[in-house]
């Protein structure tokens, strides 16, 4: 089942154009950057750009801060939104049943073919931007500078990178499991979709303010830019744990939500 | 073909013999009692289970907090006591402060308004007073300041910059260090006088440590700082919490804690700045600190301002010049004089923050106020080469701020 | 092979369906016939365990639904309100991946069985155009080759001949025949009388979520009891057969007569001219209209209604 729904994803044209346009917006900031040289100035976000204009190979970090707040979560919330609702909707929800594919594993490989989207994002964002990086700005990959201004050799660097892309995609989940849900709570892929959205930036919305402190630890997009963490020296792994903690946490309320939603739904599509 | 239609009659004799036939002559719906089905009650199983693991979710945290300490008692006395000879202990950990003390943005100030403002993360490395490493840690980015026998390193990662000190830096503005819960409570328990009432608090958990808690409220009538809570580890004296809440009101508007915390010595190696090569370099003296860095102009400052006498140099021999702080303990504040242009550029700001005019004799001046800090920027009258702006800022109240900006603008502290 | 008893099914606050006690033999060709929205999608979303029944209980193979829906299900082949297939992809990669995702889809035969399906179904020469370029009738028989793909035990299809041509339809019929012949329990519903009237051997008629009537067809082609008579000599017969002639249409005669060949035998013997005699038996068209309600397409005023 879940090599059917691996099968199903990749051979869908909107998986490649998401993950497409995913790669674009960086290159797209890169070469804009590498035109002008106007960084962003400081405390200004996205993170690490100012950084990319002396030395390239820090560009994959910097492009996972650019795809991370927006587009990132809007392909996975469409994705996730259409994992049950789109087949709902398409009719062959009721064929996959019919099969039978029992519910729950139907919801497992949903939520596992989704992992594979977002992995495939995130690592096809990282290695089109790290040779972007390369080619558009003057590198040296062997001495990064790290946020607390320690050198980073290659190999640092590539673990460092490999670890934030590895936490962006779990970050990801939350929302995807939100979408999920909803995808099973819905015929309407773009109603599951626009709802886990409205979830996002709600949270997101909660995060910078401070009459909501008391239920910020709790929200999805809490510890979203914690892997900025995994740059400096020593690497704080603080947040980092607990925004792993926190998506697993979600991805198990909404996953069991799903799972107890749809494994007694009327399939009525 | 088409025969005359056999009418209902001829159906019922037809298929009298159909048990589903009996229905037909009552058409209506027949009133069925709904038993809940199976499935129906399932999916009541599956949803109450899911309700129990979230609410437990949600309780988890909850609970865990509220999982009573260990209660410690301390005689508050003896426990500031400790308090203020911990200066010696090593720690390392992760903190947070979070205060509302809005200053405005005024170039003199510094780093001061956005460590005192909404939340700030800090990462310290603390083997003893000369040997140190503090990291302001944004979305951004991060400030480092690594204090070493040889000086002081700053380094900026969005300015790509590193500022080397040489020295020891005499007289400074707060730094990210001085907010940290060791140093703002021993400066602030330091800085108590004997009438200060000293009480205990109840132990409280922070960062793992059962710490004991005191809680100070100061007598004197002219600071604007109500209370000081502490809490420190009994064992070391540590502290690991303060918060203060101003005279207005009961709530705390400044908070700064540990969240992690380890009294071992930090591994030298994170002490010692190992810096890119490729960041910029800037080396100053100490000396130059105050002039470059806060813009201030050497005059002359008076050695008593609203009765209060100037603060002894720490440092002998480094004269400061244009940075002057003024009275002890709680109602402490710092005078700073600005030259020309960055001058007018702190009275702007004041004013434009919101700030009260306030005339004097010879000059005039803005008042701010935050829920703690008062703030004064006062100018002399005067062409653009003999005026003056002086900076003044304390937890004090803003009669003591106008006095001493008044005695300044008298006494017409000159160039010198 | 299916059972029901007092199988109800309510949306929300809607009956849709009442107290069904549906029966189906093995071997049986039943077509459950209803006007839309009678609840015939319905009951067969209930058998398939699409949807979970308020109450009553469901047997099929013999065992619960939907408890051993997993044991059941991998012998059913089934098409439940249309057709439905990746648009993007071809019939047979929608064929494929449908094998490949449940039980029983052995990998080493898929391809075999995907082309056997499709031969079954008149699709064998299709292309690798993708499913969104198929018609109405294409679509239809993809989905008939996807129940049929792991030669089911029994066969449970909505509205089989949905969209296609005369021809079509033909030849579904004649495919549906010889599974049956093999043994094949085919369970069909429907809308259209000719079409169950020429597959069937036993029907039922739901109405308004009421199973009203559950017959073998035969049984309901009883005799009425009356002659069919058509004779050129059409006013002596009646005058011969005075008191039993029901209805006169021209020269043919509705005679109350059960007994044909003793009827002509008495309009022959008397000298009338007969070009054709029959027994008058019931249609399914007649049974149908006289239990059922206009459908819940209809839509008329209240006192319009009788």
């Amino acid at each position: 089942m879940i090599a059917v729904e691996l099968g199903k994803l990749a051979r869908r044209p909107r998986t490649w154009l998401s993950i497409g346009l995913l790669c674009a917006l960086p290159v797209l900031v890169a070469v804009f950057l590498a035109v002008t040289e106007l960084g962003p100035g400081p405390g200004e976000q996205p993170a690490f750009l100012s950084a990319v204009l002396s030395n390239g190979a820090l560009f994959p970090a910097a492009a996972l801060a650019i795809v991370l707040p927006i587009f990132l979560p809007v392909a996975v919330a469409v994705v996730a939104g259409d994992a049950v609702a789109g087949e709902a909707s398409g009719g062959t929800l009721r064929y996959l049943l019919l099969r039978p594919v029992a519910r729950t594993r139907l919801l497992a490989a949903k939520l596992l073919s989704l992992v594979a989207f977002v992995l495939a994002g995130v690592v096809a964002v990282a290695v089109t931007s790290f040779i972007v990086g390369v080619a558009l700005f003057p590198s040296e990959p062997a001495a990064v500078t790290s946020v607390s201004g320690v050198t980073l050799t290659a190999s640092e660097l590539a673990a460092r990178i490999a670890g934030a892309v590895f936490y962006v995609a779990v970050s990801m989940l939350g929302v995807g499991a939100i979408a999920l849900f909803l995808s099973t709570v819905t015929d309407s892929p773009l109603a599951a979709a626009l709802g886990a959205l409205a979830a996002l930036v709600t949270s997101q919305v909660l995060v910078t303010l401070d009459a909501a402190g008391a239920v910020r630890p709790y929200l999805p997009t809490r510890y979203w830019l914690a892997w900025i963490d995994l740059f400096r020296d020593p690497i704080l792994w603080r947040d980092i744990d607990r925004g792993l903690g926190l998506q697993a946490v979600y991805v198990a309320v909404f996953l069991a939500m799903a799972w107890a939603n749809f494994a007694t739904k009327d399939i009525k599509s | 073909m088409t025969p005359a239609g056999p009418g209902i009659d001829g159906y019922r004799v037809l298929t009298a013999g159909s048990a589903a036939l009996s229905d037909v002559a009552a058409p209506g719906r027949r009133h069925t009692v709904v038993a809940m089905g199976a499935v129906r009650r399932e999916a009541l199983r599956r949803w109450s289970l899911v309700g129990a693991g979230v609410a437990l979710l949600c309780l988890l945290p909850t609970a865990l907090a509220l999982l009573p300490s260990r209660i410690v008692d301390a005689d508050p006395a003896g426990l500031r006591a400790l308090i203020l000879a911990s200066a010696v202990r090593p720690y390392q950990g992760y903190a947070a402060s979070r205060g509302e003390i809005l200053l405005p943005e005024l170039p003199a100030l510094g780093e001061v308004t956005t460590l005192l403002g909404p939340a700030t993360r800090i990462r310290l490395w603390h083997a003893s007073p000369q040997s140190w490493r503090v990291a302001v840690l944004d979305q951004t980015g991060e400030r480092d300041t690594y204090r070493t026998a040889d000086g002081t390193f700053m380094w900026d990662f969005e300015r790509n910059l590193v500022t080397y000190v040489a020295g020891v830096q005499p007289l400074r503005l707060p730094g990210a260090s001085d907010l940290l819960p060791p140093d703002l409570a021993r400066r602030l328990l330091g800085g108590a006088g004997a009438a200060d009432s000293l009480i205990p608090l109840p132990s409280r958990r922070v960062a793992g440590v059962d710490a004991a808690g005191l809680r100070l409220t100061p007598t004197d009538p002219e600071t604007t700082i109500g209370r000081v809570d502490v809490w420190a580890d009994p064992a070391t004296g540590l502290p690991v919490q303060v918060e203060v809440a101003s005279r207005d009101s009961a709530a705390t508007i400044f908070v700064s804690r540990f969240l992690d915390l380890d009294q071992r010595t930090p591994d030298p190696g994170l002490l010692t700045p190992v810096l890119a090569d490729s960041a910029g370099f800037t080396v100053t003296t100490a000396q130059d600190v105050a002039t470059v860095i806060n813009g201030v102009v050497p005059v002359d400052l008076p050695a008593n301002l609203a009765g209060r006498p100037r603060t002894a140099n720490p440092v002998a021999g480094a004269d400061l010049g244009g940075v002057a702080a003024y009275g002890t303990g709680l109602s402490m504040f710092v005078v700073v004089a600005l030259p020309g242009r960055v001058g007018s550029q702190a009275l702007q700001a004041a004013r434009d923050k919101g700030g009260t005019a306030v005339t004097f004799v010879g000059g005039l001046g803005y008042e701010t106020r935050a829920s703690l800090i008062g703030g004064l920027v006062v100018r002399s009258d005067g062409d653009r080469r003999t005026r003056r702006t002086f900076v003044l800022a304390g937890p004090v109240s803003a009669d003591v701020l106008r006095r001493a900006g008044a005695e300044l603008l008298a006494a017409g502290a000159g160039a010198r | 092979m299916i059972t029901t008893s007092g199988l109800t099914k309510r949306y929300g606050g809607v009956l849709v369906l009442d107290a069904v006690d549906l029966s189906v033999q093995e071997g049986d060709r039943y077509g459950v016939l209803g006007p839309n929205g009678s609840g015939k999608t319905t009951l067969i979303r209930l058998l398939l365990g699409l949807v979970y029944a308020t109450s009553g209980d469901i047997r099929v193979m013999g065992q619960p639904v939907p408890r051993r829906l997993n044991t059941v299900l991998p012998e059913i082949g089934a098409l439940v309100e249309g057709p439905a297939a990746y648009e993007h992809l071809s019939g047979r990669v929608n064929l494929a991946l449908l094998d490949a995702a449940g039980p029983g889809g052995v990998r080493r035969t898929r391809n075999s069985r995907i082309a056997a399906a499709l031969d079954r179904v008149g699709l064998a020469g299709i292309d690798n155009r993708p499913v969104k370029a198929y018609s109405m009738g294409m679509r239809q028989r993809l989905g008939l080759a996807a129940a049929l793909l792991r030669t089911p035990r029994l066969l449970i299809l909505d509205e089989p001949t949905n969209g296609l041509d005369p021809q079509g339809i033909r030849e579904i019929r004649d495919l549906l025949h010889d599974l049956n012949a093999a043994g094949t329990t085919v369970f069909i519903s429907s809308h259209l009388l000719p079409e169950v009237e020429q597959l069937c051997t036993r029907v039922g008629i739901v109405d308004q979520g009421r199973l009203i009537l559950q017959s073998d067809l035969a049984a309901l082609h009883t005799p009425t009891g009356r002659v069919i008579v058509a004779t050129p000599d059409a006013d002596q017969a009646a005058v011969l057969l005075d008191g039993r002639v029901d209805q006169r249409t021209g020269d043919r005669l509705l005679v109350r007569e059960t007994d044909p060949a003793a009827l002509n035998a008495r309009l022959v013997g008397a000298g009338l001219r007969v070009t054709q005699i029959v027994a008058e038996h019931l249609s399914l068209e007649d049974v149908v209209l006289a239990v059922t309600r206009p459908g819940s397409d209809r839509v008329d005023r209240p006192d319009d209604r009788s």
